[in-house]
């Protein structure tokens, strides 16, 4: 099965009134979106609403979603409505404090500008993420490291890993779990702080 | 449930693990699962914004949206080859039946108005229609009458609903003429 499946599952799961699946899909493409609208706006705390809006209409929109597209591409394109929309009815508050022109939102072509939004707090977070989940796999056992390693940062499917690390498809399942878990022991008490922003 | 909730992160589970893991979203521990989870793939990949979450903002903004209850979507794949079978056999066999329909009426009308004209008389005693009164009566009558009953069978109510019969009759009066 591949990750577009799982979304189509979850995304049936949620047109049969099942509203906590979306929240598995919010939870995973939340920062996609919020790192593709702030290539489009500049204020970290208007990314922040325009991603919520996006995931609200998205919602709203899903009994219309029929597969034909991934949910991910679907979504980004209501982000991308989204944001333009608030770029537009901010006009006003957006050319007396940035850069951004207006009259160019409608031919907006996604990469080609990035900015750095974050504020020094966000970045601080991130960085202190990034610092702990690295030193958290390294004092991983080898197997774990390797396991986790190929299916997170080279995108392998359990059968490849079993394949490449000469081992059966269940103990790459169990190696890739323990070693989350391992992880994200460390992690929790970091991200304990912003527990109340998870839903 | 987490070896479960990890296998799913990674599209790696099975049927009753989707379900079991969706069935347990209410249990925070589970979300919070979910949320590490997802976390660590984006840290150790060192994508940006990784302190950004508003899944709490979200969802709870959806607490006041209406259930989204959407009618299951048709499927897009084509149809199995046994039903595409089915609708060709059903489709010619429809088809079989409007020509058969049409054939039977068309034969049943033909048949009798190419009754010979004696027959006609013995089994019809009462109302007979004009055209076979003349063919019943065509040896009394003078040659010029026969000529022009013939000539106006085309007029007559009775091969209103034969179509091409009245033709075939035509031609069959014609011969018994002398």
């Amino acid at each position: 099965m591949s990750d577009r499946d799982l979304d189509r599952l979850l995304v049936e799961r949620v047109q049969r009134g099942d509203k906590q699946a979306f929240g598995l899909l919010v939870s995973k493409y939340q920062r996609k979106l919020a790192r593709l609208l702030s290539r489009m706006i500049w204020n970290a705390a208007d990314v922040e609403d325009v991603v919520q809006e996006s995931f609200i209409r998205a919602y709203r929109a899903l009994p219309n979603f029929r597969n034909d597209s991934a949910f991910y591409t679907w979504l980004y394109r209501i982000g991308v409505n989204s944001a333009k929309d608030w770029l537009v009815s901010n006009r006003a508050r957006i050319s007396a404090t940035s850069a951004v022109d207006i009259e160019d939102v409608e031919n907006y072509e996604i990469g080609e500008h990035h900015r750095d939004n974050d504020t020094p707090e966000e970045v601080l977070m991130s960085k202190q993420i990034a610092a702990t989940v690295n030193a958290a796999v390294a004092d991983l056992p080898e197997d774990m490291r390797m396991a986790v390693s190929l299916r997170e940062i080279d995108g392998l499917s359990y059968e490849e890993i079993a394949e490449a690390m000469n081992t059966p498809v269940g103990t790459v399942r169990s190696r890739i779990f323990r070693a989350r878990e391992a992880i994200a022991l460390k992690l929790r008490p970091l991200v304990n702080a912003n527990a109340e922003k998870r839903w | 449930m987490k070896n479960s909730l990890s296998a799913l992160l990674d599209a790696e589970h099975s049927v009753s693990e989707l379900d079991d893991v969706c069935m347990a979203l209410s249990d925070a521990e589970v979300r919070r699962d979910w949320a590490d989870y997802l976390l660590i793939g984006e840290a150790l990949r060192a994508e940006m914004k990784l302190g950004f979450d508003i899944s709490a903002k979200v969802m709870a903004a959806l607490e006041n949206e209406p259930t989204v209850l959407a009618p299951r979507a048709v499927s897009a794949t084509p149809s199995a080859p046994q039903t595409r079978w089915f609708r060709q056999v059903s489709a010619l066999a429809a088809s079989l039946a409007g020509v058969m329909l049409v054939a039977w009426v068309t034969l049943t009308f033909s048949a009798n108005e190419i009754i010979s004209p004696s027959s006609q008389t013995a089994a019809a005693p009462t109302i007979q229609p004009a055209t076979q009164l003349a063919s019943a009566t065509s040896d009394k009558l003078p040659d010029h009458l026969q000529d022009y009953l013939v000539a106006h069978q085309a007029h007559t109510s009775v091969g209103a609903l034969a179509g091409g019969s009245r033709n075939v009759r035509a031609v069959s009066a014609t011969r018994g003429a002398p």
